[in-house]
């Protein structure tokens, strides 16, 4: 734990990005205890009144309370992303040592499946998933279905850098100290690669959000959920932007924009780890 | 370029589109249950939809082809044959207009508005990258970097909301939707021209200022990292004139690595600018997608992502074909 | 009667693909044939110049690398056939100390890594004192202070250090033999002898053979007892290994020994026998004897075929056919003129 505290006192842009999002926990956490979220729902309150006293947030054109639709939406915003991030990075990750490390056909099928589906673009499949099990779509199947076209990249990244230390002279040692090759992908190159998982991951967990709302924002989101893609959505869907209604989609915008911004923060920061000569760049 | 190198690139261009184009075709059919596009005919035929313009006798012919009596294998290459007619159907909602035809009208509003920002955004985010990156640049344009840092991280249409809601709602300078005065009829006269460029420039403001950091940045980057390589420090030893290195040496290089980065970030661009059209209500596209995913016009759906899927393969297949142009070194190498 | 380790006509190509051409191949061992006994256990120097082959030897060896012709056998097994038991008694009695003490580490952990892992995985120990007890006590034989190497990073240590902790390391399972390619090259020159003599001494206290690859004559001289001189993926020369330093038979071996630079002003380096550079290392097909075009002996016969070896001796071997008197040894028999060192 003070090995973790040390590696963020020296990187301050990663400690930054993790202060953002740990403030945006915490905001849900004390929005909770306090306000809860009993009235994001429909008719909470009078529709479409501008943010007051006793509606911190307004409220939106179907009476919901706009303060609690923020605090319930971004857990769920989140959720989709790192549940998507994790699981596109574990496929990643497989795919990826496998190809890297014992080459071969697998590596040969692994690659062409990466190559053919990273051009297509990952919002096109997701509309005809999507639209096709609309009414199956809760946070967690979105989520799944986003993993489904993020697992490509972090796979031919990982195959790269799995390659280029699979032959190094330490894991040459390793055999001849009795390791089998599950020991030395877990103990001998998975340590070494730790920065770049890392980096993957963020990446993974940023892209599955921009595709989550991406998708919300047709409409195919959670139907109930008030997701911060979804919220936009029905702001648009109820001409707030021609009302000029800003208090319905603006906030879930500044949400959105710390987010990635910390994820951006934190991607930066770990690109600044691991290459140390960018350190000393402009 | 050899010859085997463009064969091999436009074969991956089919077997992408192909590949694209089955998983259409058979992720539907996935879904557990039931077909959603028999249900969604069956959904409209109950209503007594139908009946009125004749779809019948389309859903009909829907059924001889893709009924469920049919075996897969042949629905697949039926589907296959009607793909490569570019037949998608016709589109739920406004029968009898064909899919197709709802693309046609849409498509060259959406390629002018992307071709046009995406030339802008790239060339101006990389000269403005450059700059960045040398030394000799004037001081102020580094007070340009927190914002265009800011805007990066924003998806395009956000940033689009925003500006219709400063720039289109508080300061009325803007139009707030559509690509064109309520009513107009399209034409080519100056008139509606000029009208449609107007309508344009909120929503390609809002792609190219929030793709613009993004640009600048990795040019920046790519800039910084040519700058340290043995070759520069060597020309300025030969006294070579501090602007023939930047442009001919340093940004000659670091375009190479910016092209490519263009290449693959087609689909992202592309998927940016449709959600855009979607704020702006503008008539592309995506406001055809978002239209048709709100009606479940599944055929429609089907069409536009096809289109979505081949043009940003062609794209890609264009700029891998230019980019041996760009970079001798691999021209030589394939021969 | 099958020997512990033997290369039965290996050859290796590289270079070999879907694209290449003659151009592009490098043929780093031909046809080369060695039997290794371990009993008694003695010190064999594997000597030559960069691109003679000496690496890649070691490395099919060592089952790192399959030959592209011919077999390694390891007690009468193709290496590439071993069971899987088979293949754990070759761990515990094959060892290996590479050339560059950097790359052996793994950045991620300290040293203890590399000395703990082996006996972990091959159960050297039963208990987690037990194990410490065998680290230090093996650090100690090779010189160094547990206190001053354990919890150490790599880059914390000196090259040094770093190769004598391989060279525990290789030592931890009491091996048969250990392989170690030019394990001194990478190490600054005062450590050289330190780390060689420490080698040595292997072999007297744990019965420990040793296979030392180099290009360095005296360090070979220094502790071997036979020496097999490589050119260009073939034996030249081979024997023991006084014989073939102090009277040099093949004139590769003559032009090694001649290279060693004397501290004695009286006797200028001399320029004659000094060769040519050597021509286009490919792997074009070759007729004749590979040193021909570098050769101040160089006879008619020798453009027209590759010599054998010659046993010259009972115990001395050139492939020259300044010595075609003698009888021609076939390559497996090369083993037969490494006998046990004396006393």
């Amino acid at each position: 734990m003070k090995k973790f505290g040390r590696f963020l006192a020296r990187n301050p842009r990663i400690s930054f990005g993790f202060v953002l999002i740990l403030g945006m926990l915490l905001f849900w956490f004390v929005g909770m205890v306090t306000v809860g979220i009993s009235k994001a729902v429909p008719l909470s309150g009078p529709p479409d009144m501008p943010p007051s006293a006793q509606y911190p947030l307004g409220t939106d054109s179907a009476g919901r309370q706009l303060l609690p639709v923020l605090i319930a939406g971004v857990p769920l915003t989140l959720e989709i992303g790192l549940l998507a991030g994790t699981v596109g990075l574990l496929i990643g990750t497989v795919l990826g040592f496998v190809a890297g490390y014992f080459g071969g056909p697998a590596d040969s099928v692994i690659r062409t499946a990466a190559d053919v589906m990273l051009p297509i673009p990952a919002l096109a499949v997701l509309v005809v998933i999507a639209s096709t099990i609309h009414t199956l779509l809760s946070v967690e199947v979105m989520a799944l279905v986003i993993a489904s076209l993020a697992w490509m990249y972090p796979t031919r990244t990982i195959r790269a850098q799995v390659l280029s230390i699979r032959s190094r002279a330490y894991v040459e040692v390793g055999r001849f100290s009795g390791e089998t090759d599950f020991d030395i992908i877990f103990s001998e190159l998975m340590p070494n690669l730790m920065p770049y998982l890392a980096a993957t991951f963020v990446a993974a967990v940023g892209a599955a959000i921009l595709a989550g709302i991406g998708l919300e924002a047709l409409g195919l989101g959670p139907q109930d959920k008030p997701t911060l893609g979804m919220t936009i959505f029905w702001a648009i869907y109820y001409g707030a932007t021609l009302r000029g209604m800003w208090w319905w989609w603006g906030p879930p915008i500044v949400v959105l924009v710390l987010v990635f911004f910390a994820l951006f923060m934190i991607a930066q920061g770990l690109d600044r780890y691991a290459n140390p000569r960018l350190r000393h760049a402009a | 370029m050899s010859a085997a190198y463009v064969i091999r690139r436009v074969l991956l261009f089919f077997v992408v589109v192909w590949a694209a184009t089955t998983l259409i075709f058979f992720l539907p059919k996935l879904a557990p249950g039931r077909n959603p596009i028999v249900e969604r005919i069956g959904m409209m035929v109950a209503t007594g939809g139908v009946n009125a313009s004749g779809m019948q006798a389309m859903v009909d012919a829907y059924q001889a082809k893709f009924g469920l009596d049919k075996p897969l294998w042949q629905q697949y290459l039926t589907y296959l044959a009607d793909i490569s007619h570019l037949d998608f159907g016709y589109s739920l909602t406004q029968y009898p207009t064909t899919v197709l035809e709802v693309i046609r009208t849409a498509l060259p509003w959406t390629l002018t508005l992307l071709t046009v920002t995406t030339l802008l955004a790239f060339t101006i985010g990389s000269v403005l990258g450059a700059l960045l990156a040398w030394p000799r640049s004037p001081r102020a344009l580094h007070a340009l970097l927190p914002p265009l840092f800011m805007f990066s991280v924003i998806p395009y249409y956000l940033f689009g909301l925003i500006l219709v809601y400063l720039l289109a709602f508080q300061f009325r300078i803007f139009p707030m939707s559509g690509n064109s005065q309520y009513g107009a009829v399209a034409s080519l006269t100056p008139k509606y021209l000029a009208d449609a460029a107007w309508h344009s420039v909120l929503p390609g403001l809002s792609i190219i200022l929030a793709s613009l950091g993004f640009w600048a940045l990795g040019m920046r980057a790519m800039m910084v990292g040519i700058s340290g390589e043995d070759f520069m420090l060597f020309a300025e030893a030969k006294g070579l004139k501090g602007n023939r290195i930047f442009l001919r040496y340093a940004m000659r290089n670091a375009l190479l690595p910016q092209t490519t980065t263009l290449a693959l970030s087609l689909g992202t661009i592309l998927s940016g600018a449709l959600l855009v059209e979607v704020v702006f209500n503008y008539a592309g596209m995506g406001s055809v997608l978002f239209r048709a995913i709100s009606a479940f016009d599944y055929f429609t759906i089907y069409g536009v992502v096809f289109f979505i899927i081949v043009g940003v393969a062609l794209a890609t297949l264009i700029l891998d074909l230019v980019y041996p142009i760009l970079d001798p070194r691999i021209r030589y190498r394939k021969g | 009667m099958t020997q512990f380790l033997e290369a039965r006509n290996v050859t290796k190509i590289f270079g070999q693909g879907l694209m290449s051409n003659e151009t592009s191949l490098t043929v780093a061992l031909h046809e080369f044939s060695l039997g290794l006994d371990v009993d008694p256990p003695s010190i064999t120097a594997i000597v030559g110049e960069s691109g003679s082959g000496k690496t890649t030897l070691a490395r099919t060896l060592l089952g790192l690398a399959e030959p592209t012709r011919g077999e390694v056998l390891y007690r009468g097994t193709d290496m590439r056939q071993l069971t899987s038991a088979q293949r754990h008694l070759f761990l515990r009695e094959v060892q290996v100390i590479f050339q560059d003490p950097f790359e052996v580490y793994n950045p991620f952990y300290t040293v203890d890594h590399v000395l703990e892992t082996p006996i972990r995985k091959m159960r050297l120990a039963s208990s987690r004192d037990e194990a410490r007890q065998l680290i230090e006590t093996t650090l100690r034989t090779v010189g160094l202070r547990p206190d001053e190497t354990l919890g150490r990073y790599p880059h914390q240590l000196s090259g040094g250090q770093r190769q004598r902790i391989m060279v525990a390391r290789a030592m931890l399972v009491r091996p048969r033999l250990i392989v170690a390619d030019e394990p001194v090259s990478m190490v600054d020159a005062s450590l050289r002898a330190t780390i060689l003599e420490c080698l040595r001494q292997l072999k007297d206290d744990f019965g420990i053979s040793l296979m030392y690859i180099t290009h360095d004559l005296t360090t070979a001289y220094q502790i071997s007892d036979n020496m097999v001189v490589l050119y260009r993926g073939r034996a030249v020369e081979a024997g023991d290994v006084g014989h073939v330093v102090k009277d040099p038979q093949h004139p590769y071996t003559r032009l090694l020994v001649g290279s060693i630079p004397r501290p004695d002003p009286h006797h200028p380096w001399h320029r004659d026998g000094v060769s040519r550079d050597p021509g286009d290392l490919s792997a074009t097909a070759h007729t004749g004897c590979m040193f021909a075009d570098r050769c101040p002996s160089v006879m008619e016969v020798c453009a027209t075929r590759e010599p054998p070896l010659f046993q010259t001796q009972p115990r001395r071997a050139a492939a020259c056919f300044l010595y075609d008197h003698a009888p021609a040894l076939s390559s497996s028999d090369l083993g037969a003129v490494l006998g046990a060192p004396p006393g």
